[in-house]
């Protein structure tokens, strides 16, 4: 959290606007400094740091279970992947073997938690362009999918579910009965969206051609998911470095054409769908047996490992290196968001400052994780 | 012949340690060793080899600080880890001229280990505050911080002299 | 030019559908609940705090053998157990057993390492407080009270 700003405004018809950190536009505490030149943004410098809780540092002065708790609540509308990325590289890094019907409860219940963080990340994006409705219909499907994992998982949000060697709770009729109405209910769902939303003209006229990234920009910042798919590349995780189980589904790769704010808008929506192909084919695959086979005293052994998983936002990568005791001696934590912010700079110089609030809209930034 | 393959041909032809490494263990397919003069070359290869820049952190080791890049590639899975040594003060050469991504990732490193990237334009503090700046929070303090051999993969296929050795050397860090 | 009229006439129908569905949900039955006026039945597996499982048939109401596991294990040490050895009982007999709800993070790894299974989740969720001293619950005195 720098102080000083780099920009020297000489120039008297140059003006310095904060945006944040305390925006509604922001999505959390995340402050802005915009160079205006009228209503043109010049230049553009995103201060981090206020949320700021040194999230590696608590990994390495704990021992390495202590941190389930802490892999929630980076971010904390799609926690399920940040769960499942900690407590498998600890398995690859002990060997630890997973039950398969775990490997499926942790695909079911990531693939929810994606389809609650688009559609909370849908429903705040279309809020930042003006339209206060379509959050609450976001919000109503969104209800049933928390209720569900509420049931399994014991909270709605931060969840701690994931345990190396399986997951904490068996899931039951009840859950997977929630799950199925609610894959019927949400295919109904998804075309009301498509007429109150995507179709709408005034949604298309703010968010076309507005913010757009290349292919070329996204590999020199490197941007990911639905970021970088909304740009033309199908690059996932789940397909390109298969983790779990998810090898054993079909699913397609959602991508866009141009780039642009839209594009990464409809990818989001198109990859809701494919989740619910993912769940569909997990429930009706899930294999019986234990869920938690708790390893044997596990100790981190010297040398490095790392372990990619796709979240909503993108590649996270944990990066672990281990000494021979318990605590890790290091533990990076890369987080999507916040690449995917740094290119901000590249993409919004030159806009109009209302077209600027659509384009970082569309990036669907939780900044607790890019704080960390 | 494949990328990774092809990747170690032309990174060996660099002059740069490069080594097919067991996925399954380490969760990247090549692992790279540089020298601190190599690290720009490095990056310029990987991009053009369109490779992207998963993060750049530092482990704080003795006797230098290793600087750890991840590169990942959007087309096909390979996922190449460098490690670097800084030099004596704590410095190395940046990319983030490069790989524009690198420009906070290198920022973040700054914070939080101290280390300095040469001719890297902007090192205001990123996630610190200013007054935090001096800080340093992820630095080991010196009953914990451990040699670079405390921290390298045991060998495990052959047991060897010299292996057996280095095992010796990671259970007695305190004597370094 | 009739691109022009044509954009508006496909823009105009965008926005009447969009019209139309706010419409329907308008007719269709209310889906918010009036907290706290009204409240709807929460999942018995939600995690509260932690609390002691209550054993008629056990004179100590409970069955924990004061192993300290679940203190050993917490990523927050918010658990304080502490025992004593009384005459006549064997093992050790629960003496203090506080947890500091505001460290809590709810992880349940005291509930899972707990060997007697003494421990569960509690289902309160409507807590608030002036003080923080109002969220170190006694968990002893809160298996007397029930």
């Amino acid at each position: 959290m720098a102080t000083q700003t780099k920009f020297d405004t000489q120039d008297k018809h140059r003006f310095l606007l904060n945006m944040g950190p305390q925006h509604p536009a922001t999505h959390g505490v995340l402050r802005v400094v915009l160079e205006m030149d009228g209503e043109y943004t010049m230049g553009i410098d995103p201060i981090l740091g206020y949320g700021h809780r040194m999230q590696e540092k608590m990994g390495e002065s704990k021992v390495w279970p202590g941190f389930y708790p802490n892999t929630g609540r980076m971010d904390y509308v799609g926690a399920m992947p940040f769960n499942h990325g900690y407590v498998a590289l600890i398995e690859r890094m002990a060997g630890v073997t997973v039950p398969e019907r775990a490997e499926y409860i942790r695909v079911i219940t990531s693939e929810l938690n994606r389809i609650s963080s688009h559609l909370l990340g849908i429903g705040a994006y279309v809020l930042d362009l003006g339209a206060f409705t379509p959050i609450l219909y976001a919000f109503d499907d969104r209800e049933d999918i928390l209720d569900a994992l509420e049931d399994i998982t014991g909270s709605r949000l931060t969840y701690c579910y994931y345990r190396a060697g399986g997951v904490s709770k068996d899931i039951d009729d009840t859950f997977i009965r929630r799950t199925r109405a609610f894959i019927e209910n949400f295919r109904t769902r998804i075309p009301m969206y498509n007429d109150l939303v995507t179709n709408n003209i005034i949604f298309i006229k703010r968010t076309k051609d507005v913010g757009i990234i290349t292919a070329d920009m996204a590999r020199r910042y490197g941007a990911t998911g639905p970021v970088l798919r909304g740009s033309g590349i199908a690059y996932d995780i789940r397909k390109s470095e298969p983790y779990s189980v998810y090898s054993q589904f079909d699913f397609d790769i959602p991508t866009g054409e141009n780039g642009d704010s839209l594009d990464r808008y409809n990818v989001r929506i198109h990859e809701m769908e494919q989740s619910l192909r993912i769940i569909e084919q997990a429930l009706d695959k899930l294999p019986d047996g234990p869920v938690y086979e708790k390893p044997k005293k596990v100790k981190l052994q010297p040398g490095d490992c790392s372990f990619s998983v796709e979240t909503a936002r993108g590649a996270l990568t944990y990066y672990l290196v281990g000494d021979g005791s318990e605590t890790p001696y290091k533990l990076k934590i890369r987080v999507p968001s916040f690449s995917n912010l740094s290119l901000l700079r590249e993409m919004c110089e030159g806009m109009l400052i209302a077209d600027l609030v659509s384009a970082m809209g569309s990036l669907d930034l939780v900044i607790p994780e890019i704080d960390r | 012949m494949s990328l990774t393959q092809e990747l170690i041909s032309t990174l060996t032809a660099m002059q740069v340690e490069a080594g097919e490494t067991d996925y399954s263990k380490c969760g990247y397919h090549i692992g790279v060793h540089l020298k601190d003069d190599q690290v720009r070359n490095f990056a310029q290869a990987m991009l053009e080899k369109g490779f992207y820049l998963d993060f750049v952190t530092a482990i704080h080791v003795t006797p230098q600080f290793q600087i750890v890049y991840q590169f990942a590639k959007f087309e096909e899975a390979c996922r190449v880890n460098a490690k670097a040594l800084a030099l004596d003060d704590g410095s190395i050469p940046t990319i983030s001229d490069i790989y524009h991504g690198a420009d906070w990732h290198e920022r973040e490193t700054h914070d939080f280990y101290g280390v300095s990237f040469t001719g890297h334009q902007d090192l205001r503090t990123l996630l610190l505050c200013d007054e935090d700046s001096d800080l340093k929070p992820l630095l080991k303090k010196e009953e914990k911080l451990l040699s670079i051999e405390g921290i390298t993969r045991k060998a495990v296929e052959n047991k060897d002299t010299k292996a057996e050795k280095t095992e010796k050397t990671n259970h007695s860090p305190e004597q370094e | 030019m009739s691109g022009y009229f044509s954009e508006i006439y496909t823009g105009g129908k965008s926005l009447l559908i969009g019209l139309g569905v706010t419409f329907r949900a308008f007719i269709k039955p209310v889906v918010t609940v009036q907290y706290p006026r009204e409240k709807i039945d929460v999942s018995p597996n939600i995690r509260g705090h932690i609390e002691l499982i209550k054993c008629n048939d056990i004179e100590a109401k409970h069955d924990c053998r004061v192993c300290g596991m679940c203190a050993k294990n917490c990523p927050c040490n918010c658990i304080v157990v502490e025992g004593e050895k009384q005459e006549g009982v064997k093992g050790k007999v629960l003496t203090v057993f506080t947890v500091d709800f505001t460290k809590c993070s709810l992880c349940g790894l005291c509930v899972e390492t707990c060997s007697r299974s003494a421990l569960r989740f509690s289902n309160e969720y409507e807590l608030a407080g002036f003080t923080r001293e109002e969220f170190h619950f006694d968990l002893i005195k809160r298996l007397e009270e029930k």
